[in-house]
């Protein structure tokens, strides 16, 4: 297989623009979660999310396309020929409340994949008649980098775009609210008082490549996808399986595709929601795969919310932030690790040895994928 | 890369079946039948009628493929994704979910319909359902290209070493969804795929380099084409053993 490298990446998060600003607040133990202020919260579980500040001046059915075309401002030309693959759970979903609270006609093309694919080919100048939308949860992005990678791998594509966002909305925070699945006092995850999740919006655009476009772009190519894989649990539409059982087996495929054992592995970028089914699980798997070995390990939802289908390319950019400095950073919101987590989640920074940086993420419908990235010079 | 089909399923305006009972499927415009779960699940399914129309007939589909395939039953999970590609996903799904948190701001938003406003939920319903514990997501892709969604498939059934795939493609069906422009008329059919190395009953699919896709040799770009010739092999194939 040709190898992978992930040779770009942007990010947008309630911290601000950028990957340091990210970084910083990570590192400082801040949280982005503030009072929600674009729809009333009167009647749901929680009354905070971690919004990004001037998308509550959008109008309706424009947040999306603001989003991506902030985060496409200074990413960069593109080799040409280069594919796109985008991620979304539920895109510009501000339009079709808008329609349904106005019972006016709208323009709901952003609220499909369709949409979000013109809107990121408007915003790189890409024109990629193979462009693919995928939807797969909260691992929509760790699913189509994966797809990504696969294709670089096998020689289908040189380069390849991901492109992933999903915005806070009434309609997203009404469903986990009945769900029951909101924290009313913030994500505190794997934390043995961990109470739900706190809903995040984000953006991500990741460029993988291959070798010979990696060595001529301008960036400095250190960082390789190594792995990645997917699996379904087969137990629960909308619940993780207890026993991990599809977690597990996706980790595993990913060290398969890597051809490394989990020995290799000096680090976890976790899924983390702050919900107890979700952790639980997630603790579950990583004991099945590494025994009692004390990974430094680390969540970054209790920071910027869990940011749905952009939440593994967001990861997977911080993670190349995290091998680089050779650090984890803190969980924020952890306070007390539940047992299973002591040793392993932290609330503050943890070396990074190493090795290779496993990033997870796991969704309804089953969904867990994987990632393994490392070091070109660890590899 | 190749394929063989083995079984083929569908829910369609014009009807519900598998490939092995019926000669010809017609994707064709009009009102989708309202499936029971007896109609689909003889040993029933405790959540099919609460499914919203996107994922009954996904999920339709899929049990019927299976059981075309002689695949319905098993003891072990297996390593089998989906793929299902979509052009407006649950849409209607969306503004029927939405429409219950508009009064009293969201206190009465219902939450089995808040389950399926993400179009990849039903492949978790089929997952549980038949086993299925390899990949599974739903995609879009330019309406144009219709068969995007079985090319995709076939490079994850062999990209990822997988026992099978099902590759398909659901499209529902409501009134927020008529005004939306749309290639095919609602509707759901899936394949299902397993390595070349197993005769399929209904011929073979190969993926070109660049893109091409051939059933039995034949370039097919259209899904309404692969149904009529893939069903056409598996009845000239029945004949012929009678």
């Amino acid at each position: 297989m040709n190898p992978v490298y992930v040779t770009r990446s942007a990010v947008i998060t309630s911290f601000g623009d950028g990957l340091s600003v990210l970084w910083d607040g990570l590192l400082a133990g801040r949280s982005a979660v503030t009072p929600v202020r674009r729809f009333p919260t009167t009647h749901y579980l929680a009354s905070e999310a971690a919004c990004i500040d001037w998308l509550d001046a959008v109008p309706p059915g424009h947040a999306i396309e603001r989003l991506l075309d902030r985060l496409a401002t200074g990413f960069g030309p593109l080799p040409t020929g280069t594919r796109l693959l985008t991620a979304t759970t539920k895109g510009g979903i501000d339009a079709l409340q808008d329609q349904r609270r106005r019972g006016a006609d709208a323009d709901l093309d952003t609220t499909n994949g369709n949409g979000f694919i013109r809107l990121a080919e408007r915003y790189w100048g890409l024109d990629d008649p193979t462009a693919l939308n995928l939807n797969a949860a909260c691992a929509s992005s760790t699913l189509a980098i994966a797809r990504g990678a696969a294709m670089i791998a096998h020689g289908a594509a040189d380069a390849v775009l991901v492109v992933a966002a999903d915005l806070v909305s009434e309609f997203v925070f009404s469903g986990f609210s009945v769900l029951r699945a909101l924290s009313s006092n913030g994500a505190h995850p794997f934390d043995r008082d961990r109470a739900g999740l706190v809903l995040g919006e984000g953006a991500a655009a990741v460029l993988l490549t291959n070798r010979p476009l990696a060595k001529t772009a301008d960036d400095t190519p250190s960082i390789r996808l190594l792995g990645w894989g997917s699996a379904n649990d087969a137990n629960h539409v909308t619940a993780p399986a207890r026993d991990g059982c599809g977690l597990i087996a996706a980790i595993r495929r990913a060290l398969a595709v890597a051809d490394r054992t989990s020995e290799a592995v000096a680090g976890i970028s976790a899924h983390g929601t702050g919900t107890v089914y979700n952790d639980a699980m997630e603790l579950t798997a990583i004991e099945a795969i590494f025994g009692d070995r004390r990974l430094p390990c680390h969540s970054v939802k209790g920071a910027i919310g869990h940011t749905l289908g952009a939440a593994g390319a967001i990861e997977l950019a911080l993670g190349l932030r995290m091998l680089t400095t050779r650090t984890v950073p803190p969980t924020v919101g952890l306070s007390t690790p539940e047992p299973r987590a002591e040793g392993r989640f932290a609330a503050v920074a943890q070396p990074l040895g190493e090795g290779c940086l496993l990033s997870t993420n796991s969704g309804f419908g089953g969904v867990n994928a994987a990632l393994l990235l490392g070091r070109e010079e660890d590899v | 890369m190749i394929a063989s089909i083995q079984g083929l399923g569908w829910v369609t305006a014009a009807g519900h079946g598998q490939g092995h009972d019926s000669r010809s499927v017609q994707l064709t415009a009009g009102e989708l039948p309202r499936l029971r779960g007896a109609q689909v699940f003889p040993e029933g399914h405790p959540r099919f009628g609460r499914l919203d129309t996107f994922s009954r007939i996904g999920v339709g589909a899929i049990a019927f493929a299976m059981a075309d395939a002689g695949l319905a039953n098993w003891q072990e999970k297996r390593r089998t994704g989906i793929v299902a590609a979509t052009e407006h996903g649950c849409l209607q799904t969306d503004a029927d979910y939405y429409d219950t948190v508009i009064p009293n701001d969201g206190e009465c938003a219902s939450p089995n319909l808040f389950a399926y406003t993400l179009p990849n939920c039903f492949l978790g319903e089929a997952a549980l359902q038949f086993g299925l514990a390899g990949p599974t997501y739903v995609l879009n892709h330019r309406p144009e290209d219709e068969l995007a969604g079985l090319r995709a498939a076939i490079q994850e059934l062999h990209w990822e070493g997988l026992d099978g795939i099902l590759a398909g493609v659901v499209n529902a069906d409501g009134p927020c969804l008529d005004p939306q422009p749309r290639r095919l008329p609602p509707g759901a059919i899936f394949l299902y795929l397993s390595p070349a190395d197993r005769e399929g009953a209904y011929g073979t699919l190969s993926l070109a380099a660049d893109g091409t896709c051939r059933h039995n040799g034949q370039i097919v770009r259209r899904w309404q084409t692969l149904l009529d010739t893939a069903l056409a092999m598996r009845h000239a194939n029945q004949d012929n053993d009678r």
